[in-house]
């Protein structure tokens, strides 16, 4: 016997054992030139995945290249902290490989479209239903090396047996993907019986555009313009992330300058897109004068964006390695439209925005509507790592701009509340939107910051790498957090991995939505503000 | 006169057989269906601003219908996924004689950033004859008001068109 201290005799002293965790797992295996992505052999994986039950990291994301699975964590202990990625891969030894949505539920809409895109399979999935590929493609498994032509799909749609109650004496009710409004196209099985919604099944893909067939070997302009049209309402948080990413892996430094633009871009996004999610909840509870006032005010908005950047949904605002778009030109110009911006953003939206509210609060039986609509109870919003508003209204404080260096110069509080229905998703969309406009209230006092004037905004030289290099973002969404990972080889995208807080928020809403009456259906899924584009990449 | 009314006065006074079309001079105003075919969602947001934003367009003679089987045009948006395809042309088949195509925004007519691949049509503009096409990425809803209203105001009639059936999209 050896080693350790001897307490009696020769009787060793009781050594509490040292608890394994996924961080120490992953990080025993085979270290990449990049210093956050370790290589697990397939032991390794499978007691990474083991003990990924009950540890506390976050789930971010899980990819495939066609030779290696790659899963991303979040390493900040708690969901509350900022990004510390993790990323741990598997070299593929054949079609099939140990899943993670049997310990993580968030993992299962990424191994579906894992499996319809490249057709390796999860074993231990927690769910084994097509997401994307539902027989319409050119080819199965398109993205796979020995990708075949797809047999002709029978036309119908398959789906789950209904509930037995449903089955007994209820009813199915479709709807979707078409009709008539203007939200992506999606469409939802809902199993009616005694007058409440039993079940919901919903099937996407009809929006899959191949984006990460796009991303690849697209340049960097490309790509990130690519990365506008993921989801518009989403589009500067989305160009934003790709572009961090990307100066990450080719260690550039962004100007303070630059950051304050992108602030003021993102928040002004963040406060249209809550308007419009408001307006269509507000629209679907037959409140149609709030609708129309949200909708009026959301409209004044996009125009000033309009007249300052020529963008009314900000697309393309967002630069790599700079602050603006070389065709603005002069970036003092740049800068002082944006401060214009956001003065008059305050001068007549501030208020405006409090008369929509108190409207909001005294339309009658409006809000008893919205109340106990659509409940996501803590345990399963927890359950499914669930972040951004939806997972701040059960309580979730998870908030990536408190931790962002971007936003040190802004002052707001994360906003966070518990009940889970679509009224306490919808108050804190209205609480952010007011902490959106105090954030661009003291932005844009930094904006023309002397000290930050001799900052051209034109940026640092970027300097292409011949050698593959990685880099990650997580930016704050107005829907949550995106994520993402790029590895760039000469000046171009080798591949671009996107976590979308859209497909996590889909399953919000299927473990949402029994219960509740079909006519509050309409109210309770705009009220997750899902993008359907985003999920369906 | 609009494209719609002209093309259902010719096609009931040039339909070989059949019952006469309903007078279509009564069917006022001009009513859209929208269907997002598979986009990022941007254009079909500002079709949404157009509705609800007070650009007058009860105004201007155009509402939005629920269904396809009230509508006179079908407004597409988006760049027409493969899975999407049928669907777009259910709506279309669901629509009564005279009927129009929409394409509203570069997805809807050449696919944009969203060119044919293994999901994806590319747009309309290859696989069907679309009578009026809005550019832009996304159009603003002026714009796509504008191309409505010039749509309303210029009678670009085309033989092709008279039966309505000629902008079906094919999968």
């Amino acid at each position: 016997m050896s080693g350790g201290p001897f307490l009696f005799s020769s009787v060793p002293a009781l050594s509490a054992p040292q608890r394994m965790s996924v961080r120490r797992i992953i990080r025993a295996g085979q270290q990449t030139a990049c210093t956050w992505h370790f290589r697990l052999d397939e032991p390794a994986w499978h007691e990474f995945v083991q003990y990924l039950v009950d540890d506390p990291v976050v789930f971010v994301g899980l990819w495939c290249d066609g030779n290696e699975i790659y899963a991303l964590l979040n390493d900040g202990s708690t969901a509350e902290a900022g990004p510390r990625p993790l990323m741990a891969s598997y070299t593929l030894e054949g079609p099939r490989y140990r899943g993670l949505s049997g310990v993580r539920a968030a993992a299962a809409p990424f191994e579906r479209m894992i499996r319809d895109l490249w057709g390796v399979e999860a074993m231990e999935a927690s769910d084994t239903r097509p997401l994307i590929d539902h027989g319409a493609w050119t080819s199965a498994a398109p993205l796979a090396t020995r990708s075949v032509p797809s047999s002709p799909a029978s036309g119908l749609a398959e789906f789950e047996p209904p509930d037995k109650r449903v089955a007994a004496h209820g009813m199915i009710f479709g709807r979707g993907p078409a009709t008539g409004n203007t939200e992506g196209p999606v469409h939802f099985r809902l199993g009616v019986a005694d007058g409440v919604i039993r079940t919901v099944e919903t099937r996407a893909g009809y929006a899959h555009r191949g984006i990460t067939a796009r991303m690849r070997e697209a340049t960097l302009a490309s790509a990130l313009h690519l990365a506008g049209r993921v989801g518009a309402g989403s589009a500067v948080a989305h160009q934003w992330a790709f572009s961090a990413a990307a100066e990450n892996a080719l260690g550039i430094e962004t100007q303070r300058s630059t950051n304050r633009c992108r602030v003021v871009f993102c928040e002004t996004e963040r406060i249209a897109t809550h308007l419009l999610i408001l307006a269509r909840t507000a629209r679907a509870a037959d409140a149609q004068i709030a609708a129309t006032g949200l909708y009026g005010l959301r409209e004044r908005i996009l125009q000033l964006c309009e007249a300052a950047t020529g963008h009314r949904l900000l697309m393309d605002c967002v630069c790599f390695g700079r602050e603006a778009p070389e065709c603005w030109q002069d970036n003092v110009t740049v800068r002082e439209k944006l401060q214009a911006l956001c003065g008059e953003l305050m001068s007549f939206s501030r208020s405006g925005m409090k008369e929509l509210e108190l409207l909001w609060r005294t339309i009658p039986g409006f809000r008893q509507r919205l109340q106990q609509a659509g409940r996501l109870s803590d345990a399963k919003a927890r359950a499914l790592e669930l972040q951004g508003v939806a997972g701040r209204a059960c309580g979730h404080g998870s908030d990536l701009r408190t931790h962002l260096e971007a936003y040190d110069d802004a002052l707001f509080r994360p906003v966070v509340s518990s009940g889970g229905d679509a009224l306490t998703r919808c108050d804190v969309m209205f609480e952010e939107i007011s902490e959106s406009f105090r954030i661009l209230e003291s932005i844009s006092e930094q904006l023309l910051n002397s000290h930050d004037n001799g900052e051209t905004g034109s940026g640092p030289a970027v300097v292409m790498l011949a050698e593959p290099c990685k880099g990650y973002a997580a930016i704050e969404g107005p829907h949550g957090p995106v994520w993402y990972v790029v590895s760039l080889q000469d000046g171009r995208v080798r591949q671009c991995y996107i976590s979308d807080p859209a497909s996590r928020l889909l399953m919000a809403l299927e473990q949402s939505v029994p219960g509740t009456t079909p006519d509050n259906f309409d109210l309770v899924r705009c009220s997750f503000g899902i993008s359907i584009a985003a999920a369906d990449l | 006169m609009s494209t719609v009314l002209m093309r259902a006065l010719f096609a009931s006074l040039l339909a070989p057989s059949g019952p006469a079309l309903p007078p279509v001079v009564s069917r006022s105003p001009l009513m859209l269906f929208h269907v997002d075919s598979g986009g990022c969602e941007a254009c079909g947001s500002e079709v949404e601003a157009l509705i609800n934003g007070g650009f007058g367009l009860a105004e201007a003679g155009v509402g939005f219908a629920g269904n396809p089987r009230t509508a006179d045009m079908l407004l597409v948006t988006g760049a027409c996924s493969r899975m999407m395809a049928p669907v777009v042309r259910a709506a279309w088949d669901a629509m009564p004689c005279p009927k129009g195509l929409l394409a509203v925004g570069s997805c809807a007519i050449d696919g944009g950033p969203f060119s044919a691949n293994y999901a994806m049509l590319g747009g309309l503009g290859g696989c069907s004859s679309v009578d009026c096409a809005i550019p832009g990425c996304p159009p603003s809803p002026h714009h796509i008001l504008e191309g409505i209203v010039a749509l309303i105001a210029t009678t670009p009639f085309s033989p092709d068109h008279q039966d309505g059936s000629a902008s079906a999209v094919t999968g």
